[in-house]
């Protein structure tokens, strides 16, 4: 039978492997092997699919979308006027380098006059930042190629400038919109100070989150990064507190932030003092307690904050009281960040509180059969079962290794060392084995107790003893 | 015994083309180990599913496409457009030029002229788009490492030639927008100490904005942006095929 299905799948037409420039597959004779996903007809069919539907989009566009002409160009008026999507950024870097100073250099002595540097000046350098950064990027970036999943860092690096570029867009948009439209928004646009925070914070913030979800992702531990982002949810909450509340309105003169009565400032302080709690609270928790009480610290703690949080507010709204009112409209105005920072934390700490699972199955489907844990396997070397060669961690995957693999493995992590994947396959053998184990010590009791009832005639249902921890079984009547 | 006409056209054109064993070099440079015809990921490593970010690799070809389909629309645009930015102002005092005239012509009198246009439009849309989605891929994928930084050099460049396309193009026009967009260009050249000697007058053709402007972005967009792009993408095409796609696994 056996024999039979090895000479059916040799007289097949040769796999790609024998052919030139294709990696050898190593083991025994499979009997699943089909070529994978073609370039013709598959690929070239789906590229086809691709092209035709992006220039329908563009028929279709064209016939109901015509670009209008608009009115001819008249140098003596200044018209409203927005760049295209695609040059927004570029419009957004010079109006928000307006917060750059202006300087006057006196360079007459070298006989070129005075030179001032204006804001459009530090525009065109802002401009140059992302050129500069794609053309030194492949030479500070060094390895292989991968995964975005695979690459935490640069993942996150890539979201923060997409998120940089998009802000910047918003805000040349909303600055144009409240420009010449000022009476749609009524003045009660994001503001100036606010708007170009669109430049740092989503950024910062948009990195740090695919940073923590991609490590999650990838199934590695960690604590030490969790630490970390806890502490600059709690950092960005107090250094944004103190700006907002503290420096600001004392720097600019400004007192409409803070000129609040008394009463009202120390609900202020009270409210803030919560939130930061709060994120002080996920920072302890995720420092210095073991997974399962930060949990349960979390989740004790957060409901609480929540709880009272929302207490006051309803307090605050239902009474109208003249002291709390305040506070809290003080604390909307700018709920989109002190929100934001304790729930940042919040999240960092929830998706890196978690153990990683076995993360063999998971990596098992990155396997891309080089067979190079062939190579270095001692086994394949010395077992007469395995001589014929072993592809250890396909085999497993396709459950091909009918206990060779399973039992006869030293553990010995020479595969793991030469993956380029980095499969852990000990890992998968020990947990395999452990299990196995497990299922034979079970099933041994079972049968234990099995025999000890045999007499009884409850074959069906074993006997469990207060020595087992359960209750002492009452006989039937 | 004469030969048919075919043949005595062939030996004609062969005999003054000295029959070089060129197309015997190309086959065997095509079919030698690394210039095989490129096979897909799928198939190289026997995968039975189609990865869910393939179609994210043809990117790179749809902007191809659109330029493709930007060149077609943009000669025949060319053959009505006239690229003098001169103001004028009429006895009711409506401003206008022949350009902005030679658009509305195009869109009014040339039959199809307003679908050209705006395919053109939406094409130029098209590209910019493929081919920033077209960088983020390869960002994501680590692809523009070792030994592939001299093509995302030429990536990078090119990237900034498409945007340069766009910029100039709208200025052609010579509306609103355009005008609108010229001062904001001209603005940021001229407050660069020292540099805006030399950029402003080499890309606006003066340190205000007139019909000098719109002649050097007509050249630009129809002639010096074209060639070096189209110099550039053939390079990049060509270093694809001969590296080979990165395999991020």
């Amino acid at each position: 039978m056996v024999a039979a299905e090895i000479k059916e799948v040799r007289g097949r037409a040769p796999a790609q492997e024998e052919k030139v420039g294709f990696p050898t597959q190593y083991g025994p004779v499979r009997s699943d092997r089909k070529p994978g996903a073609h370039l013709v007809p598959h690929e070239l069919l789906r590229d086809t699919v691709v092209i035709l539907l992006m220039i329908a989009i563009m028929w279709f566009l064209s016939a109901l979308g015509a670009p209008s002409l608009g009115h001819p160009a008249n140098p003596t008026s200044q018209p409203f006027t927005m760049p295209d999507w695609y040059l927004l950024w570029t419009f957004g870097l010079v109006k928000v380098s307006v917060i750059f100073p202006v300087w006057t250099i006196d360079m007459s002595f070298l006989g070129l006059g005075v030179v001032t540097l204006e804001p459009g000046f530090w525009a065109a350098q802002l401009t140059i930042v992302p050129l500069i950064a794609l053309l030194v990027l492949p030479f500070i970036d060094s390895g292989f190629e991968s995964r975005p999943a695979k690459a935490a860092v640069r993942s996150a690096i890539g979201v923060a400038g997409l998120l940089w570029v998009f802000g910047a867009s918003l805000v040349a948009i909303d600055t144009n919109v409240d420009q010449f439209y000022g009476t749609v928004s009524g003045g009660q646009s994001l503001g100036q100070m606010w708007l170009r925070l669109w430049f740092i914070l989503p950024p910062i913030l948009g990195g740090l989150a695919t940073y923590v979800a991609l490590r999650r992702l990838a199934f590695k531990p960690m604590r030490r990064t969790n630490t970390y982002m806890a502490a600059v949810g709690l950092g960005a909450f107090a250094i944004y507190s103190a700006l907002t509340f503290g420096v600001w309105p004392l720097m600019s003169g400004d007192r409409a932030i803070w000129a609040l009565p008394l009463p009202a400032d120390a609900w202020l302080a009270a409210l803030l003092g919560l939130l930061g709690a709060l994120c002080a609270l996920i920072f302890y928790a995720v420092t210095y307690l073991d997974e399962f009480r930060a949990k349960q610290f979390l989740l004790v703690s957060v409901s609480l904050v929540i709880f009272v949080l929302s207490g006051l507010i309803f307090y605050g709204l239902s009474n109208d009281r003249a002291s709390i009112s305040p506070a809290l409209q003080t604390l909307a105005i700018h709920s989109q960040w002190l929100v934001g920072f304790p729930l940042f934390a919040l999240f960092a700490a929830y998706f890196g509180l978690r153990t990683p699972y076995s993360d063999y199955e998971y990596k098992l489907n990155e396997c891309y059969q080089c067979g190079r844990c062939h190579l270095v396997c001692p086994i394949t070397k010395a077992d007469a079962d395995a001589l014929g060669g072993l592809n250890l961690v396909y085999n497993v995957y396709k459950q091909q290794h009918d206990g060779v693999p399973m039992w006869a493995c030293l553990t010995c992590d020479a595969c793991s060392a030469v993956c380029p994947l980095d499969i852990n396959y000990s890992v998968y053998v020990l947990t395999e084995r452990a299990k196995t184990m497990r299922a034979g010590a079970n099933m041994g009791e079972y049968l234990a107790k099995a025999r000890a009832s045999a007499g009884t005639g409850t074959l069906a249902r074993p006997r469990v003893t207060a020595a087992d921890g359960g209750q002492e079984e009452k006989p039937h009547g | 015994m004469a030969k048919p006409l075919g043949a005595r056209l062939f030996d004609w054109v062969a005999t003054r083309f000295p029959n070089l064993p060129w197309g015997e070099a190309t086959r065997k440079g095509l079919l030698s180990i690394q210039r095989q015809m490129p096979r897909s990921h799928a198939e190289k490593y026997e995968l039975k599913t189609i990865w869910y970010w393939y179609p994210l690799y043809c990117l790179g070809g749809l902007a191809f496409i659109a330029f493709l389909v930007l060149t077609v629309t943009g000669i025949v645009l060319g053959f009505f457009y006239v690229p003098d930015g001169n103001v004028t102002y009429s006895a009711t005092g409506e401003p206008g030029s022949k350009a902005f005239q030679s658009m509305q012509f195009i869109m009014n009198n040339v039959p199809l002229g307003a679908v050209t246009r705006a395919m053109h439009h939406w094409s130029a849309h098209m590209m910019v788009a493929t081919v920033f989605l077209h960088m983020c891929r390869v960002y994501f994928t680590g692809a523009y490492k070792k030994p592939r930084e001299l093509n995302w050099l030429l990536g990078v460049v090119l990237l900034f030639i498409t945007l340069a396309f766009g910029y100039t193009g709208y200025l052609l026009p010579w509306n609103d927008l355009a005008f609108g967009a010229g001062r904001i260009g001209l603005e940021l050249s001229n407050s660069v100490p020292f540099a805006n000697l030399l950029t402003s007058p080499l890309i606006f053709g003066d340190f205000s904005l007139g019909p000098n402007a719109l002649a050097h972005m007509y050249w630009f967009h129809v002639f010096i942006l074209p060639l070096v792009g189209v110099g550039l993408m053939v390079l990049h095409m060509a270093l694809v095929w001969i590296q080979g796609i990165a395999e991020p696994h």
